[in-house]
């Protein structure tokens, strides 16, 4: 009883995990410029992965595959904010007209 | 119960196979070469949680290892590529800037 | 940190035999001293650790709290608005003074999805933000009040 319930948890959190990656890539193309697309991909980095991966623990099991699920998870998370940090940093960087795109404010 | 946990995880890594020639289809059209970066750093995200999906479906717990190691390399493609393309552009600012400032001494 | 390592080999390996776990204190050992004589990390275990285990647990939670709200939020602005948004750079100044707060602060502003840290540099930080409301007072977040209550 207790393994079917994990088990509908799980596939309910991976298919939710999947239509947040389907909004992810309809918010890619429904955005109009680098850095609103910037915030769709992040969804998917973060939350995303966070509810696919998290299905997929529950869907192996106390196994050795959980743990390193897990570890792969852990990993994402440390390195897509550093990740989208960059590439945020390089956009800035390399246009030309920040104004025009958006409005800059000093706090 | 098995049959249905079997056809959503084969249906899951379909949609996700779709999205990502979806996004492929983006970073092809994409205008600036930083929208290209954004759209394959998706594509690498959901080829990481594809390859942990079929790791389940197929009953193969290598792919995890796979899926590790790739998300390793798409960090390092990231990181690799902004750092030289900032330091580069930097490079060619200071130059530019350099130029411009022998020119006013020339002209002076 | 050699706990760390040796977990991690451990995990790798995939079963616990003696060979292994000798090799893997071997490797373990070899990784710290790099990490310490190379890189220059430093694994400190001051007094008030234990106490700060709690906080830290708390930010945690904290932080995955606010990450799954903002999820939802810009997933529902990508369905409702579209391309009418109104995005915005915003440079703010931080209260906090190390080093290690001031990335903890950044990393937390740009895993929470609206919020990308652009910049960071002596205390100023660039935040675009996607939408004029995701940013309104970005500058007293909660991430900052617990942060200087970890760092005082």
């Amino acid at each position: 009883m207790a393994h079917n319930i994990v088990t509908v948890l799980g596939l309910a959190l991976l298919v939710f995990g999947v239509f947040v990656f389907f909004s992810a890539v309809l918010g890619l193309y429904r955005f109009d410029y680098a850095l609103n697309r910037m915030h769709a991909a992040a969804v998917g980095d973060a939350l995303g992965i966070f509810c696919v991966l998290m299905g997929l623990i529950l869907l192996h099991g106390w196994s050795l595959s959980a743990a390193k699920t897990t570890l792969v998870f852990l990993f994402l998370w440390l390195t897509s904010p550093v990740a989208s940090h960059l590439i945020a940093e390089m956009e800035v960087v390399t246009i030309s007209n920040i104004k025009k795109e958006c409005e800059v404010e000093e706090r | 119960m098995e049959q249905v946990k079997d056809l959503l995880l084969t249906a899951s890594a379909l949609i996700l196979a779709v999205l990502i020639l979806a996004t492929l289809v983006r970073a092809v059209l994409g205008p600036r070469f930083t929208d290209r970066i954004i759209a394959v750093n998706v594509i690498n995200t959901m080829v990481v949680a594809e390859m942990a999906v079929l790791s389940v479906g197929m009953g193969e717990d290598f792919l995890v290892d796979v899926a590790l190691v790739y998300a390793l390399l798409s960090f390092l493609t990231v990181v690799v590529i902004s750092r030289l393309v900032v330091t580069r552009r930097l490079r060619h600012a200071e130059r530019e800037c350099g130029k411009k400032t022998g020119e006013n001494a020339h002209g002076a | 940190m050699f706990i760390l390592f040796f977990l991690l080999w451990l995990l790798m390996a995939g079963k616990v035999t003696l060979a292994v776990c000798l090799w893997g204190a071997a490797v373990s050992a070899l990784m710290c001293g790099f990490c310490r004589r190379v890189m220059g990390y430093r694994w400190r275990w001051n007094r008030r650790g234990f106490g700060q285990l709690r906080a830290v647990i708390r930010y945690l939670g904290n932080l995955l709290v606010e990450m799954l709200k903002a999820g939802f939020v810009v997933m529902k602005l990508i369905y409702t608005r579209g391309r009418d948004m109104e995005p915005k750079l915003i440079w703010f100044d931080t209260t906090l003074h190390s080093d290690r707060a001031r990335a903890t602060l950044a990393d937390s502003i740009t895993l929470t999805a609206g919020t990308i840290t652009v910049e960071t540099r002596e205390g100023r930080v660039c935040v675009h933000a996607l939408d004029a409301s995701l940013a309104e007072n970005i500058e007293k977040s909660r991430f900052q009040q617990e942060l200087e209550r970890l760092e005082a």
